[in-house]
């Protein structure tokens, strides 16, 4: 996934940075926030739709990196999906705790929300992302549609439901149809290699 | 519950759909595994930067939580010292009156 490491070349991998977060030094944690935070940033903005929010959930995303690393002494097998995931993970949580009601009157249009771009156009040639790619393209538009909720927009299973009113046991047949579609392999588990 | 349906399961919490523990270290590879084959959606989004501020106050956030730590410490440590100053002038209390009582006897 090069499009993390592209958007600014800092001269340290992502794991040279987080073995160093590892190590306790803020000066690692600063390049990986400077490396970094502007994808995440964009994760927690689609997902909460609140600029304030979205800059507490980073904010506390970066903390708990910085706590988890520091603890154990060691750095994720795959360093991209895992900041990936906990930035969603905060995301999802602040999501489901938030007061909607008292959100609603500063949340972002969608015109104002981080855009969606062709990540192949913005940059060639990661082998993973295309393969996903490739087996998105062949999902039709609403099993499509649904998972791009669900995973940027934090759609329950009862949100896409009432969205597409449907029981929310169909819902679950068309994810899994979906997820079964999107494995890579179907041999491993997740599809993964 | 079958391997595929287990499999499956893990895709819905990491989609996010399903909040619930994940069941076991087996559980917890096929999130992992999952979390890794969905992350290249990511890059579907253009990157915004973040408030200008914000990497300060995350320090801030870190050097309060340190300096909670060394509290803790500190008062752990401070209980500590206490009670065993308590223990030694409770030996040495009772030392005396044990002397006190064999001496008067």
């Amino acid at each position: 996934m090069q499009a993390f490491l592209s958007q600014r070349d800092s001269g340290r991998s992502l794991s040279a940075l987080l073995s160093g977060v590892a190590d306790g030094e803020t000066r690692a944690l600063a390049q990986l926030y400077a490396q970094t935070s502007p994808k995440l940033y964009a994760i927690c903005l689609r997902m909460l739709r609140h600029q304030d929010l979205a800059a507490k959930t980073l904010r506390k995303t970066y903390v708990q990196i910085w706590n988890d690393l520091t603890a154990s002494g060691q750095t994720p097998e795959h360093p991209e999906s895992w900041l990936i995931t906990q930035a969603r993970n905060a995301s999802i949580t602040a999501l489901r705790r938030s007061d909607s009601a008292t959100l609603r009157p500063e949340l972002l249009d969608d015109e104002a929300l981080p855009a969606f771009v062709n990540p192949d156009k913005v940059d060639g040639g990661n082998p993973e992302r295309s393969a996903l790619m490739d087996r998105l393209a062949t999902l039709d538009d609403s099993a499509r549609e649904m998972l791009f909720l669900a995973y940027f927009d934090g759609y329950t299973r009862d949100d896409l439901a009432a969205r597409y009113d449907r029981p929310a046991t169909t819902i679950k047949t068309w994810l899994r149809d979906a997820l079964t579609h999107l494995r890579a392999d179907k041999t491993s588990p997740g599809g993964g290699k | 519950m079958t391997e595929e349906e287990r499999i499956l399961a893990a895709g819905e919490r990491a989609l996010g759909l399903d909040r619930r523990d994940i069941e076991g270290p087996e559980g917890a590879r096929h999130r992992s595994a999952w979390d890794r084959q969905i992350a290249p959606l990511a890059d579907f989004l253009s990157a915004v930067e973040p408030p200008a501020d914000l990497f300060t106050e995350i320090m801030s956030d870190l050097h309060a939580e340190q300096a909670r730590l060394v509290t803790e410490a500190d008062a752990r440590t401070h209980s500590w010292r206490s009670a065993a100053i308590l223990a030694v002038l409770l030996a040495v209390g009772l030392g005396v009156f044990l002397l006190a009582e064999t001496g008067g006897g």
